[in-house]
């Protein structure tokens, strides 16, 4: 009989993140031991259902739509949150400019000015500035239950197109999109940061695996 | 200079994020109110069926919240990107383990996950 495989290579195993002849002597082993067979089947039961378990947190998919003119007139409270947004794209814009420069991956030039169905930042249209606006399907719940279960991650990055991971239960008023590259494969992220600076939402976009 | 001296700041981004939502999971007052108004609410406003399936999911989001506040913070950070997608790679590199730990510490977060799961919610994984 070949060799067992520790629990951390058996969850690896299961993840497809070992190497490919890894891969391969793992499934020929649990061929033929029943003891690795049983932990395996543990393991990958327990993953899906905490993996079920985390994707509740998953908030609806943000719809994009076409810059629109902004309001003439509003109370100043409504201002205020677009302000602190366009501020904090600027800042991103700055620290993007300087990380160019030092290699850093995170590059967010156009920051995106978030909106939901309140509707309460909308960028001015002749401000000059590049800004898309982008509105959150917040009023409508996501799809609970089974499709939610089918969501589970069984490949680095398989996704693409993932739901905005809540980080809280506050609604997302108004914000930026920070969008980022994740480690020496780059892999395209955002970020929501609200008007305060907090985080809060993650999710991974349009990736594709290299392998 | 913010952020100057890294040489890949997206891990620290990742890291910021993760540890704002649990700071936030944790402040459970505010949280738990903000979850009973938005349950009164949902069931004056919409069909009923519907109302109930939010306020279902509404509670199970706020199990696995409230079961993820009380994971480490290593592990509760490992589960929340791991659901986000991230490889094991890059999983090392933002929560700060070797890659080849990955796969140990991951199987270990999920298992006191369910087990803090069951204890205080039952089978009802």
């Amino acid at each position: 009989m070949t060799e067992c495989w520790s629990e951390g290579k058996l969850r690896a195993f299961i993840d497809r993140e070992l190497p490919e002849e890894d891969i391969q002597r793992v499934a020929a082993h649990l061929e033929e031991c029943s003891e690795c067979g049983d932990l395996w089947a543990e393991l990958a039961g327990r993953a899906d259902r905490v993996s079920a378990l985390m994707h509740e947190l998953a908030e609806p998919e943000p719809v994009v739509a076409a810059p629109r003119r902004a309001r003439r007139a509003g109370p100043m409270w409504r201002w205020v949150g677009a302000a602190a947004a366009l501020a904090a794209g600027v800042l991103i814009g700055i620290v993007a400019l300087h990380k160019q420069a030092t290699q850093v991956a995170v590059a967010p030039p156009a920051p995106l000015v978030v909106q939901t169905a309140a509707g309460i930042a909308e960028p001015q249209a002749d401000s000059g500035t590049a800004h898309n606006v982008v509105t959150l399907a917040a009023a409508r719940p996501a799809q609970a239950g089974s499709s939610r279960r089918n969501r589970k991650p069984t490949a680095p990055g398989l996704q693409t197109n993932n739901p905005f991971l809540a980080l809280d239960d506050d609604p997302i008023e108004t914000g930026v999109v920070w969008r980022v590259e994740l480690g020496p494969r780059e892999v395209p992220a955002e970020v929501i940061v609200d008007s305060d600076g907090r985080p809060r939402a993650i999710r991974l976009v349009n990736f594709k695996p290299n392998h | 200079m913010l952020l100057q001296d890294r040489e890949d700041c997206t891990p620290w981004v990742y890291r910021v994020a993760t540890n704002a939502g649990l700071d936030a999971i944790r402040s459970n007052s505010r949280r738990r109110r903000r979850e009973e108004e938005a349950q009164a609410a949902i069931l004056h406003a919409g069909a009923q069926s519907d109302a109930l399936n939010e306020m279902l999911r509404a509670e199970r989001r706020a199990r696995v919240r409230a079961v993820l506040g009380a994971l480490k913070p290593r592990d509760a950070q490992l589960l929340l990107l791991r659901a986000s997608g991230l490889a094991y790679r890059e999983l090392a590199q933002t929560v700060g383990i070797q890659p080849g730990s990955v796969g140990t510490l991951l199987a270990r977060a999920e298992a006191e996950f369910e087990r803090k799961f069951r204890a205080r919610y039952g089978d009802d994984v």
